[in-house]
């Protein structure tokens, strides 16, 4: 009966854990590992294979933000692909709802429309942002990426960066 | 007693019924009480979340499907977290307008389909196709006089959906949402002159002071005797029913 006991006791905690898990980082905070080049050099991406995938940057990412949608020009958010729905991109938000930003290689004003964001990422080199899809609605954001946690030498926390002359808000 | 003596036995007394009540218990059961608390909110957050959620919807774009003044609906989370939604589905949507409203739309086209629709029912028969591009869906309300939807904001993708409703809670026994292409092609706007029957099956609403038009050609609400918009039926509506 002794070991059966300490095992269901082992289950219960385990299952307890987890959901508080699940839950915190469904509100809360989230950790979030960054993979892929477009965000160069704030976060630097892991090499696809292990153990190279343990040196890849991980981010801590907060989900207070998504209670009013309220964000700032140059917050580095989380927000689902529009043209995949299991896939999380990490990019740079650059222009709000009503904006009007400069779209890159064309001379184009373009007016962000209600409910939707312009976002790019740092490395304009090989990102694909806003520039290919357009501007994405912010129910797709899932969080906000504040700080990089690992590794040890790279802590920090993430800064505001808006690009110059590109937007403008009347 | 002098004063200082009898103060001093006052508060030897209140020190030693402080001392003889038992803090580490008191404080212990209430942690673990408020533990408990905790692990109950967050199990049901995780079910809510990830499994089956429960939702109130209203307004009138999806007459006759949903009540005017509200539903409570049971909403799956697993189905469109899968990616397994099919056309024909009622499913609860983040709103690409405004992020913090949640609407409920119908499902009329998966990434790859070519969708028909009627731009503006009230101004006309002028009808358009679209393409849906992969990773979107195309959503439309069942009252299509009284929806915004894919019409007027385009294809949404796929992220914004939050579950499939598949079920509406009534004082009798759940009944399950219609769901299929089918009986929606049934409901499409058309201009007749003939008593549809198949509208008689969804009219759910209840509220005794509402009137819709049981002509299919237009779901109307007229509210306490106030028309919200003409109808422009063949037939005249005194055929109104009182529901």
């Amino acid at each position: 009966m002794g070991p059966w006991n300490n095992l269901w006791l082992f289950t219960k905690k385990s299952i307890t854990g987890i959901i508080i898990g699940v839950t915190i980082s469904d509100r809360y905070l989230t950790f979030v590992s960054v993979r892929g080049d477009s965000m160069h050099p704030t976060f630097t991406a892991s090499p696809t294979t292990f153990p190279g995938s343990l040196k890849g940057d991980l981010a801590l990412a907060e989900r207070f933000c998504l209670d009013k949608y309220r964000f700032s020009n140059g917050d580095v958010i989380l927000f689902k692909c529009p043209s995949d729905h299991k896939q999380i991109f990490v990019k740079r938000l650059i222009a709000l709802p009503g904006d009007w930003i400069q779209v890159p290689e064309s001379s184009e004003i373009l007016r962000i429309p209600e409910g939707h964001c312009w976002v790019e990422g740092d490395n304009a080199a090989c990102s694909w942002d806003s520039r290919s899809f357009g501007p994405i609605p912010l129910g797709l954001v899932r969080g906000r990426v504040t700080h990089v946690v690992w590794p040890p030498w790279r802590m920090s926390q993430v800064e505001r960066k808006i690009p110059e002359g590109r937007i403008s808000s009347y | 007693m002098s004063l200082g003596s009898r103060a001093a036995a006052v508060f030897g007394g209140a020190a030693r019924r402080a001392a003889a009540i038992p803090w580490r218990g008191i404080v212990s059961d209430s942690l673990s009480r408020a533990f408990l608390v905790a692990k109950t909110l967050c199990a049901v957050h995780v079910v809510n979340a990830h499994l089956c959620g429960v939702a109130f919807v209203l307004g009138p774009s999806m007459l006759p499907t949903m009540n005017l003044t509200g539903d409570v609906v049971a909403v799956d989370r697993i189905t469109a977290r899968w990616g397994s939604v099919a056309v024909g589905d009622v499913v609860l949507l983040l709103s690409p307008e405004n992020p913090r409203k949640t609407v409920a739309k119908r499902i009329m086209g998966l990434e790859g389909d070519a969708v028909t629709y009627l731009v503006d029912p009230a101004k006309g028969d002028e009808s358009k196709t679209a393409v849906v591009p992969k990773g979107h869906v195309w959503v439309q309300g069942d009252n299509i006089y009284a929806s915004r939807d894919s019409r007027q904001f385009g294809p949404v993708p796929y992220g914004l959906i939050q579950g499939r409703i598949f079920c509406r809670v009534k004082r009798t026994p759940f009944e399950s949402i219609i769901s299929g292409h089918q009986k929606v092609l049934d409901l499409s706007v058309k201009r007749r002159s003939s008593v549809e029957s198949s509208f008689c099956q969804f009219a759910s609403i209840s509220a005794i002071y509402k009137h819709v038009c049981w002509y299919n050609c237009c779901y109307l609400t007229i509210t306490a005797g106030r028309t919200d918009r003409p109808c422009f039926c063949n037939e005249s509506c005194f055929d109104m029913k009182f529901l």
